[in-house]
């Protein structure tokens, strides 16, 4: 028997305390997912309605009327790395990286990467490799994603888009698929393209644009970018949080078990010490009889 | 006689959808108004207050910052940035802020670089002002 009877006492008492810890931890991504859950319900009529808007326009629209529409031979690919803050969430943060490293290794062989990491865990896993990240940001995505975060973030990217520095930007993220299921996505956000239709004639004059088509584009092409990466911070919170939920349910039934088999183990040492105890009773008396 | 219909989506929620007979909007080149029957077109919007009269008469007035407007076959959709109700209005707040920004704005000269997101800001906090009185 390896363990005294007040050991295992200990042991139990401290993994019930590990217990009720992830059991706290549990519920309180369970709230956080349901109120991201809800900003992404209430979310949903504007992308979808953007989107509508952002494809039918676009349709008929060259893309050289627009410089975020214009697709060039790509040599400079920046990507957008979105990762959480905290850990404890499974592998929510290894599989992004994994996805980020393989893209990097397998179809931008050969080309300038350029990262924009979200998150710290992105942060302190590129700063390790040694690779030299473009913008770094931690702190964002704390409780909510916000609208200005992503704004900012993305003005920047555009600005590298317009001037030419950069080629083709993609957000590589968690997408929320269900609490058990997060998926990780590469989406493609410049230059906009929707499907693989190549239009070529401007035939959208159905439409009287005031005061002209331009600014209407110039007004919604940067707007579609920076909700794209604001939709993409959404499913990602979600789904830091489902993750979280699923680790912290995991870690709550583990400990469960590991009580159990303590207090097995406890009952044992228990029993053992009174069989014992019984056995030098009776001895003794055997003893004294004769 | 027809009717419109309309909705108003910001990112945060769903702020408007219904049948409406008219809609008078700040539009970028200046406020307009649509009627059902309206020519199909699409613009931007500046900051400014929208006013809907909705299918029973009643009226609604909304603060818009920024978005863009489209109207096809008396269907409008309004895509905004920010909107705001009579009751989200901290009038203390936007006098402060108003006031503040027109001060920014007079020392500023028309071609700074950043004259228009200052202007932006006053013309959204002091039609704050405009819709709680």
């Amino acid at each position: 028997m390896a363990l005294s009877m007040k050991d295992i006492k200990r042991k139990i008492a401290s993994v019930k305390k590990t217990q009720q810890i992830t059991k706290a931890m549990k519920m309180v991504a369970a709230a956080k997912l349901r109120k991201t859950q809800e900003a992404a319900l209430q979310f949903r009529p504007y992308i979808n309605r953007l989107e509508q808007v952002i494809s039918s326009l676009t349709e008929y629209t060259s893309h050289l009327e627009h410089p975020l529409l214009r697709f060039r031979d790509v040599k400079t690919v920046d990507i957008i790395v979105l990762t959480s803050d905290r850990g404890l969430c499974g592998a929510f943060n290894h599989n992004v990286l994994k996805e980020t490293e393989q893209l990097i290794k397998n179809n931008f062989a050969g080309k300038t990467i350029n990262l924009t990491l979200i998150g710290k865990f992105a942060n302190n896993y590129f700063k390790f490799r040694g690779v030299e990240p473009k913008h770094t940001y931690s702190d964002i995505l704390k409780d909510k994603a916000d609208y200005l975060d992503a704004s900012n973030i993305m003005e920047n990217a555009i600005k590298d888009f317009i001037e030419e520095k950069t080629d083709e930007i993609y957000i590589v993220y968690n997408k929320f698929i269900n609490v058990l299921v997060q998926k990780v996505v590469v989406k493609k956000v410049l230059p906009i393209s929707f499907g693989d239709t190549v239009p070529t004639e401007q035939t959208y004059d159905k439409f009287e644009f005031e005061p002209d088509k331009a600014t209407v584009l110039n007004e919604l092409l940067p707007k579609y970018a920076k909700i794209s990466l604001y939709d993409s911070m959404l499913e990602s919170l979600a789904g830091e949080y489902a993750a979280r939920m699923t680790a912290m349910d995991a870690a709550t039934s583990n400990a469960g078990e590991m009580i159990k088999n303590l207090t097995l183990e406890f009952n044992k040492a228990r029993q053992a010490s009174i069989t014992r105890e019984l056995i030098e009773i009776t001895t003794s008396i055997e003893a004294m009889k004769q | 006689m027809s009717i419109l219909d309309c909705s108003i989506v910001t990112p945060q929620k769903k702020i408007f959808e219904g049948k409406i007979s008219y809609i008078k909007a700040p539009g970028k080149v200046g406020e307009f108004g649509v009627l059902p029957g309206h020519e199909s077109f699409i613009t931007i919007l500046d900051v400014g207050i929208i006013n809907i009269t909705e299918e029973n008469g009643e009226e609604i007035s909304y603060l818009l910052v920024g978005g863009y407007f489209e109207v096809t076959e008396d269907k409008i959709i309004i895509i905004a940035d920010e909107v705001y109700t009579k009751d989200d209005i901290d009038t203390q707040e936007a006098s402060k802020k108003a006031e503040e920004f027109k001060n920014k704005l007079s020392s500023m000269n028309f071609d700074d670089s950043d004259y228009e997101s200052t202007r932006r800001k006053y013309e959204k906090y002091s039609n704050m002002l405009k819709l709680a009185s």
